[in-house]
C-alpha cells in the first residue's frame, strides 16, 4: 500500500476542539432532522421511549381505574381490550427494547473508547422507522382501532373472522416497522463492540457492560426473527386469505403461540441483560472495589442467553403437549435460575468485599434485589407444570411477569437513569426529590403487584374487564388501584427531578461518581466527537485512572488527536486482541435516513389501507434509496496507509479484508437465516401436528423448480468468478452473467409458483409459496447488489485493491444460493412426507 | 501485510460450542418426541431411540469438555501469548453446557412420552 498521509500537524487542545466539533456536531434548527450522531440519536431514542413509558402508564392508570371495583362503567369491554393490549404492547415494544437500545446508542461508544457506531444512518433510520411504527400503533387509540387481541396477539382470535377491522393488522405492521429498527441496532451494536473499541482493549479488558450488550444484541439478532415470520405469515393470511393458522385449512393456531413465545421469552432475557449490565456497572462504583467473578459472569450470561431460548413452552403448558416435552421445557425453566444466581450472588458478594456508598443509584439497586428476587422465585413456582396448570391465566401471572420486568428492568433503568444522566445534562441530581421518588415507586409498586398474587390465587382470571362482587376480590383490587397511583406520583416526581436537573442542577466538569469506565474520562456535557482523541487500553476498561486519562485524550495525546480533510474518523481493532487494525472513515450528517424511513413509513401504511401496488411502488423506492445511500458515500479506491497518531500507520476500511460492513453483512444474513429456519419449522410443524393433513391437492414441482434450482446452483459459482475477475481485471462480465441468471431463476420461480394449487385452499400450497417466494425476493434483492457494484465499478470505486461492495455481495449470493436450494428441496419433499402421514392420521 | 492476529477471530466460537451442542440436544430430542407421538411409536421404542441421543450429546459434551480443558491448560502456561480467556471461556461454558443438558434432558429416563 502506498502511504498518502496529509495529516497530522499537532494543534492546541481548543483548537483541536473546534476543528473536530466542526466536522462531527449535528446541524441546528432544521438541520436537527439530519442528525446521525450516536449521542444525538441515543438520546431522542431514550426520550421517545419515556414518553411511550409515559402514554403505557396513563393506559395502565385507567385499566387500574376500571378493576378499582367490581362492575365498574367506566370504560366497556371493547375500549378495555384496546386498553391493556396496547399497555402490553407500548410497554414491550416501544418502551423497553427502544429504551436499551438507546441507552447502548448513547454509551457504547463512550464506553469502549469510539468515536460513533460502526453505522450511524442505519442507527438514524432505525429512529426514525421505531418513531413512525410507534405513532402508528399509538395513534390508532384515537380512532377506535388500536390492536384489541392482547400483546401476544394469539390466533384464532386475532385473525381475519374474529378481527375483522385493522385493529389487528396495525398490530402486524406497526410492530415488524419497530422490529426493523430493533434488528438494525442489533447488528450495529454487536459489530461496533467488536470492532469499534479503543486500541489494547481486547476482550478480557472489555468492560462487562459491553459483555451484556454483545450478548443482548446477539440474542436480538437470532431472537426477533420468529415474530417477524409470525407477523408476516398472519398478515398473509388476513390480506389473501393464505392460510398457516387456519385448523380447517391444515393450519394450526398453535404455530402462531410457538413462534411468538420462541421470540417472546428470549425477550425477556432481552430486556433483563442489559439491565444487569448497569447493575454490574453501578455496584463496583458505589461498592469501591472491583466487581467479583468477571469471568464467571461473562460465562453466566452466555449460559443464560441459550437457555432462554429453551424455556418457550412455559407459555404454552395448558395447551396439551406430550409430558415428555413438557418436563424438558420445565427442567429447563428451573435451571435458567441458576445462571441468575450467579450473577446476584457476583453482586452481593462485590458490596459485602467493598465499602457501599448509598447514593441514590443505589437505592434503586436495593430495589432491584427486592423486586427481581421475588419475581425469580415466583418464575420457578410458575415453571412447574402442577403450579402453573393451577395458576394459568390468572392475576398471578400478572404478578410474576411485572415483578420481573419492572424489577429486571425498570429498578435498573432508574438507577442507570440517576448514575448517567449527570452524564448527559452535565449537572447533578436534586437529591432532595430524589429519595421520596424512590420511596414512592417502591412502595406503591409492591403494594400494586404483590396483592396481585393473591388476587390470582383467589382465582381472579387475566383480561377480564369487570367481575362481580361476591368473589372477595374487591379489596384487593381497590389497594392494587391504589398502589398504582402512588407507583405513578413516583414516577411523576422523577420526571420532575429530571426537568429540575436540567435547570437547577449544579455543574460538574468531569467524573461525578468517580468511576473507572472511559465514558467519564470525557468533560460533561459530551462532546460531538467523543474523544479528543482515543487511549490505548492497558488495564481492564470498568478500572481505570479516567481522572488522568481525560485531560491527556483532551489535548490529543492519544490516536486519531488530528483532523485530516473534514473526515469523520474512528478506529477499528482485531475483535479478540484490541490490536488496532484500521482506520474507519463514517458518514456524516445527512435527510436520506429520514426519507427512507418515510418511505418506508408510507409503504406500511398502504399496506394497513389494503393499497398493495402502492405499498410495492414504496418498497421500490426505498430499495433505490438504499443504494442512493451507498453512491452517496464513495470513499476514494487508492487511499493507502493513513496517520492514526503515536507513530501507527493504518489503512482505511475501504482496503482491508474484514471491515464492519463485512462483518455486519454476515451478522444480518444470521438473522436472516433464523427467519428462514423458523419458516421451516412451521412448514414441518404443520404438516406433523397441524389438522386436516394431508391435503386434497399436492403442490408437484414441474420442470421450472428444477430449471430455478440449477440456477441457485450457479449464483455462488459466479459470485467468485466476480471477485477474482476484479483482481484481474474488470467483474463486469460476471456481474451481468448474474444478473441474468437471478432473472431467469426469478421468472421459473414465478412460473412454478403460477402452477401450483389454489393457495388459499390448505396450508401446504400457501408454505410452499412462501417458500418459493423467499427464494425470488431474495434473487431481487441480490440483482439489486449487483446493480450497485455495476455503478460503483463505473465510477471507478471497485478496483482490484478496494473491493468490498464486491466480497459482501458475494455472500449474499451464497446465502441466496443456499437458502433457495433449501427451499425449493423442501417443497420437492413434501408429497413424499405427506405420504407418509397418509398411513398415520 | 498486517501480521496475523495471535488470537484469530474465529477462536471466539469457543465460547459458544457448548451450548450449540445442548441447544442441538434439545431439538433433536424435542424433535424427535414430536414425530415418535405423532406417527405412534412404542413408549418402549421411543425411549431408547431418547437415551440413546441423549447419551451421545453428553458423550459429545464430555469430548468437547476434555477438548477445551486441554486448549486452556496449555494457553495457560504460555506466557508469549495473550490471556486464555477465550479458552477459560470454552471450557466453563462447555462444563456449564453439559450440566444444562444433563438437567433438562434428564426427564427421558423417567417421563411418560405421549399423555398430553
Amino acid at each position: 500500500m502506498k502511504a498518502s498521509d496529509e495529516a497530522a500537524v499537532p494543534k492546541s487542545a481548543i483548537r483541536l476542539h473546534k476543528e473536530l466539533d466542526r466536522i462531527w456536531r449535528s446541524g441546528r434548527g432544521f438541520k436537527r432532522l439530519s442528525a446521525v450522531n450516536h449521542t444525538v440519536i441515543g438520546k431522542r431514542f431514550m426520550l421517545t421511549a419515556m414518553v411511550f413509558f409515559a402514554i403505557g402508564g396513563v393506559l395502565a392508570m385507567t385499566l387500574r381505574a376500571q378493576l378499582a371495583t367490581s362492575q365498574a362503567a367506566f370504560v366497556g369491554p371493547e375500549i378495555y381490550n384496546q386498553l391493556f393490549s396496547l399497555h402490553g404492547t407500548v410497554m414491550m415494544f416501544l418502551f423497553a427494547i427502544p429504551m436499551l437500545e438507546g441507552l447502548a446508542i448513547y454509551l457504547l461508544p463512550k464506553m469502549l473508547g469510539a468515536r460513533d457506531l460502526a453505522f450511524p444512518r442505519i442507527t438514524a433510520f432505525g429512529y426514525w422507522c421505531y418513531l413512525f411504527g410507534g405513532t402508528i400503533i399509538v395513534g390508532s387509540l384515537f380512532f377506535g382501532v388500536a390492536p384489541d387481541s392482547g400483546w401476544f396477539m394469539y390466533t384464532p382470535l386475532s385473525s381475519k373472522p374474529y378481527t375483522p377491522g385493522i385493529n389487528a393488522d396495525i398490530w402486524l405492521l406497526g410492530v415488524t416497522f419497530v422490529e426493523i429498527s430493533a434488528v438494525c441496532a442489533a447488528v450495529e451494536i454487536t459489530v461496533s463492540i467488536l470492532k469499534f473499541r479503543a486500541p489494547g482493549m481486547s476482550l478480557e479488558k472489555m468492560p462487562l457492560f459491553a459483555w451484556y450488550m454483545l450478548v443482548t444484541a446477539l440474542m436480538m439478532v437470532v431472537g426477533f426473527p420468529p415474530l417477524i415470520l409470525a407477523s408476516i405469515l398472519l398478515e398473509l393470511e388476513r390480506a389473501f386469505d393464505m392460510p398457516f393458522f387456519d385448523p380447517e385449512r391444515g393450519g394450526d393456531p398453535l404455530l402462531w403461540q410457538h413462534l411468538f413465545w420462541l421470540f417472546g421469552h428470549p425477550e425477556v432475557y432481552i430486556i433483563f441483560l442489559p439491565a444487569a449490565g448497569v447493575i454490574s456497572t453501578l455496584i463496583p462504583v458505589f461498592a469501591r472495589r472491583p466487581i467479583i467473578g468477571y469471568r464467571a459472569i461473562i460465562i453466566a450470561i452466555v449460559a443464560l442467553a441459550f437457555l432462554s431460548f429453551g424455556l418457550w413452552v412455559h407459555h404454552m403448558f395448558t395447551v396439551g403437549i406430550p409430558h415428555l416435552a413438557l418436563a424438558f421445557f420445565s427442567a429447563a425453566s428451573a435451571v435458567v435460575a441458576i445462571p441468575t444466581a450467579v450473577q446476584i450472588f457476583a453482586w452481593l458478594a462485590t458490596l459485602a468485599h467493598g465499602r457501599p456508598q448509598f447514593a441514590v443509584p443505589m437505592l434503586y439497586v436495593f430495589g432491584f434485589f427486592v423486586v427481581f428476587v421475588m419475581g425469580g422465585l415466583t418464575g420457578v413456582m410458575l415453571a412447574m407444570v402442577p403450579f402453573n396448570w393451577q395458576a394459568h391465566d390468572s392475576y398471578f401471572v400478572v404478578a410474576h411477569l411485572h415483578y420481573v420486568l419492572v424489577g429486571g428492568f425498570v429498578f435498573p433503568l432508574l438507577a442507570g437513569l440517576y448514575y448517567w444522566m449527570p452524564h448527559v445534562t452535565g449537572r447533578e441530581t436534586v437529591h432532595r426529590i430524589s429519595v421520596p421518588a424512590f420511596w414512592l415507586i417502591f412502595v406503591g409498586f409492591n403494594l400494586t403487584f404483590f396483592l396481585m398474587h393473591l388476587t390470582g390465587l383467589m382465582g381472579m382470571p387475566r383480561r377480564i374487564y369487570t367481575y362481580p362482587g361476591a368473589f372477595g376480590w374487591d379489596w384487593l383490587n381497590l389497594l392494587s388501584s391504589v398502589g398504582g397511583f402512588i407507583l405513578t406520583m413516583g414516577f411523576a416526581l422523577v420526571a420532575t427531578d429530571m426537568i429540575l436537573q436540567f435547570r437547577f442542577g449544579k455543574q460538574f466538569r468531569r467524573n461525578l461518581w468517580k468511576a473507572g469506565t472511559l465514558e467519564w474520562a470525557m468533560p460533561t456535557r459530551p462532546a460531538s466527537y467523543n474523544f479528543a482523541s482515543i487511549p490505548h487500553i492497558e488495564a481492564r476498561a470498568d478500572d481505570l485512572d479516567v481522572n488522568v486519562l481525560g485531560p491527556e485524550l483532551a489535548a490529543g495525546k492519544g490516536y486519531l488527536g488530528f483532523t485530516r480533510e473534514g473526515r469523520m474518523e474512528t478506529l477499528a481493532v482485531d475483535m479478540t486482541t484490541g490490536r488496532a487494525e484500521h482506520i474507519a472513515l463514517l458518514p456524516n450528517s445527512s435527510y436520506l435516513p429520514l426519507v427512507s424511513a418515510i418511505l418506508t413509513g408510507c409503504a406500511v401504511l398502504s399496506m394497513l389501507f389494503g393499497f398493495y401496488w402502492v405499498a410495492l411502488f414504496f418498497a421500490v423506492l426505498v430499495a433505490l434509496g438504499f443504494i442512493w445511500w451507498s453512491q452517496a458515500t464513495p470513499i476514494r479506491p487508492d487511499i493507502g496507509l493513513l496517520d492514526a497518531g503515536r507513530g501507527l500507520s493504518l489503512p482505511p476500511h475501504t482496503e482491508v479484508d474484514g471491515p464492519v460492513s463485512w462483518w455486519a453483512t454476515v451478522f444480518a444474513l444470521v438473522c436472516n437465516g433464523t427467519l428462514f429456519s423458523s419458516l421451516l419449522f412451521g412448514s414441518i410443524y404443520n404438516w406433523l401436528v397441524a389438522p386436516n393433513w394431508p391435503p386434497a391437492q399436492i403442490v408437484e414441482l414441474g420442470l421450472s423448480g428444477y430449471f430455478a434450482l440449477a440456477g441457485f446452483v450457479l449464483v455462488p459459482v459466479l459470485g467468485r468468478l466476480i471477485v477474482r475477475s476484479n483482481i484481474a481485471g474488470s467483474p463486469l462480465v460476471p456481474l451481468g452473467a448474474l444478473a441474468v441468471v437471478y432473472c431467469a431463476v426469478i421468472a421459473l420461480l414465478a412460473l412454478a409458483i403460477a402452477a401450483m394449487p389454489d393457495p388459499t385452499s390448505h396450508a401446504h400450497v400457501s408454505t410452499s409459496v412462501v417458500l418459493l417466494g423467499y427464494g425470488a425476493l431474495h434473487a431481487v434483492i441480490g440483482l439489486l447488489f449487483i446493480a450497485n457494484a455495476v455503478i460503483k465499478v463505473l465510477r471507478g470505486f471497485i478496483v482490484p485493491g478496494a473491493q468490498l461492495e464486491l466480497r459482501i455481495g458475494k455472500l449474499w449470493h451464497d446465502y441466496t444460493a443456499l437458502t433457495g436450494i433449501i427451499a425449493i428441496i423442501a417443497v420437492l419433499a413434501m408429497p413424499a412426507m405427506i405420504g407418509m402421514l397418509a398411513g398415520v392420521r | 501485510m498486517k501480521p496475523a492476529s495471535p488470537v484469530p477471530s474465529h477462536r471466539m466460537l469457543l465460547i459458544v460450542l457448548g451450548f450449540v451442542v445442548w441447544s442441538l440436544a434439545f431439538v433433536v430430542l424435542y424433535g424427535t418426541n414430536a414425530i415418535g407421538c405423532a406417527f405412534g411409536w412404542p413408549e418402549g421404542l421411543q425411549r431408547n431411540v431418547l437415551l440413546g441421543l441423549f447419551a451421545l450429546h453428553l458423550l459429545a459434551l464430555s469430548a468437547l469438555g476434555s477438548w477445551t480443558w486441554h486448549r486452556w491448560r496449555a494457553r495457560r502456561d504460555d506466557s508469549t501469548q495473550p490471556a486464555p480467556l477465550l479458552e477459560y471461556l470454552g471450557f466453563g461454558l462447555t462444563a456449564a453446557a453439559f450440566g444444562a443438558t444433563a438437567l433438562t434432558l434428564l426427564p427421558t429416563v423417567l417421563v411418560t412420552m405421549c399423555a398430553p
